[in-house]
């Protein structure tokens, strides 16, 4: 063993990592070199004076400045922290509050009474059937610009009357809104329906109108009421099949009518009171 | 020499106690235990506010340093798989943010203000100047003087008793680079500090 070769294990025997046999090799030259048992005897003493040396002290406050520094994290990062970690437990909980809370959500909607239609009902609309209702709550979010069906010819002291017509038959026709559902569920035809008698009573004349243009029905239906000089009472979402229209108007024009509706489609006259008032009101069910 | 031996076995055996205390306060570091983490602040805050200051020169720029290396644990904590030492971790951490300091063009920019004047004349601040010995003066200085990739690994093996195997992990270097880098470092060291060996 050479000289360099026995300075380049001073680090391990310094560190007590060396192997019995690079030991022995290096005392064996250690016992006959002149030079490299001073060299050793100094690398030993450097490693202890290093090792002596008193570690510096971290300044006064410093801990306490680091754990306000840690708790003083980004509202960002404390807000995200809070909220997912840990992700093993609070992601499934988070996923299961936003189904059930879906599920609610969209229970309550279809289950609230009248829902979407409350406050854009017209005063003087028939309540709708189960049916319609059905239908209307699947239209409505889809046709959020579908205008009321007040028409625009109608005076205030019209739609007051009208409304104070829809109260006394919301009042007077239970049985009559009854017999309607049922109509309507059952698809039994209205000419069969036992309470055409009792609808005359307000309604003197009951028609059903299969339309030939179910598109322009609704253009059709308020161009008629204007041609008769009467107010037309129509569903917010719109005349369609399973809906109900009111026209009130003159008796002088109830033939003006009965032909447009003639001219629209398939009309059918279901009942008619013998005797026309003077202001008639015709109710028509679109097929 | 009784006394330079027992400081040579000083190492980082960790005792089946350690072990068990470690991981309790790993545990508790990840559940956001804020008691726990200053308790481990407290325990290690002045090693490695020591290793910054030795590597650094600069007090306030080493406090900047160590501080960032606990708010790193802090935030790191849920990856730390236990695979090392907790407090291997928190080294490697300073050793990483010191060396990159080091090469920052930031350090360059204070340098040129005068910190490097600083460590090459061994005042690194006044008012501690005035407590230090004339040796913890020179070693301070010499070690100032090394190349800074010998220098974090004289400073983490003869100042702060890291075994080989930890110091290789901090860095990620090899053991026989470790070995190496020591030997020289320890060789410029023996040179410089030569006039307290004799």
């Amino acid at each position: 063993m050479n000289c360099e070769q026995a300075r380049a294990l001073f680090p391990v025997r310094a560190d007590e990592r060396i192997t019995p046999e690079e030991r022995a090799e290096l005392t064996g030259h250690l016992a006959v070199c002149p030079v490299c048992p001073g060299e050793w005897d100094r690398y030993l003493q450097t490693v202890i004076l290093l090792r002596s040396a008193g570690e510096p002290q971290a300044p006064p406050g410093f801990a306490q400045r680091v754990i306000e520094a840690a708790t003083r994290e980004p509202w960002h990062q404390r807000w995200l922290r809070a909220v997912f970690l840990p992700l093993h437990i609070k992601l499934p909980l988070e996923a299961v509050a936003i189904v059930v809370v879906s599920t609610l959500v969209v229970l309550v909607y279809r289950q609230g009474p009248e829902g979407p239609r409350v406050g854009v009902s017209p005063p003087s609309q028939v309540a709708p059937t189960p049916a319609e209702r059905q239908e209307g709550l699947e239209q409505t979010p889809e046709e959020p610009s579908a205008s009321p069906a007040t028409p625009s010819t109608a005076s205030p002291e019209r739609a007051q009357e009208d409304k104070d017509f829809a109260e006394r038959k919301k009042e007077s026709n239970a049985p009559e809104k009854k017999a309607e559902r049922d109509r309507a569920e059952s698809r039994v035809p209205a000419a069969t329906a036992p309470s055409l008698s009792a609808s005359q009573s307000l309604f003197q004349v009951s028609g059903l109108l299969r339309p030939k243009s179910r598109d322009a029905l609704d253009r059709q239906l308020e161009d008629l009421a204007s041609q008769v000089g009467g107010t037309l009472v129509i569903e917010t979402s719109g005349a369609r099949s399973g809906s109900v229209v009111e026209f009130v108007l003159a008796r002088d024009n109830y033939a003006k009518l009965e032909t447009g509706l003639h001219q629209m489609g398939d009309f059918k006259v279901e009942a008619k009171a013998p005797t026309l008032p003077e202001q008639v009101r015709v109710r028509i069910r679109i097929q | 020499m009784k006394e330079g031996r027992e400081l040579l076995r000083q190492g980082s055996v960790q005792s089946q106690e350690d072990v068990q205390n470690e991981q309790g306060l790993v545990e508790a570091l990840k559940r956001g235990d804020v008691k726990a983490f200053e308790a481990f602040v407290l325990t290690y805050q002045h090693r490695v506010f020591g290793i910054s200051l030795r590597m650094l020169g600069d007090r306030s720029e080493a406090e900047e340093i160590a501080q960032e290396a606990f708010l790193r644990v802090y935030r790191s904590i849920r990856e730390f798989r236990g695979e090392s030492k907790l407090s291997t971790w928190l080294y490697t951490i300073t050793s990483r943010l010191c060396l990159n300091r080091l090469k920052s063009g930031e350090r360059q920019r204070r340098e040129g203000a005068g910190v490097l004047a600083r460590i090459a004349n061994g005042h690194p601040d006044p008012a501690e100047t005035l407590e230090e010995s004339e040796l913890e003066a020179a070693i301070r200085q010499a070690i100032a003087e090394l190349d800074e990739d010998r220098r974090i690994v004289v400073v983490l093996r003869d100042l702060h008793g890291l075994s080989y195997e930890e110091i290789a992990e901090a860095l990620d270097l090899e053991l026989g680079t470790v070995r190496s880098r020591l030997h020289r470092a320890r060789m410029e060291l023996k040179q410089r500090l030569e006039r307290f060996t004799q």
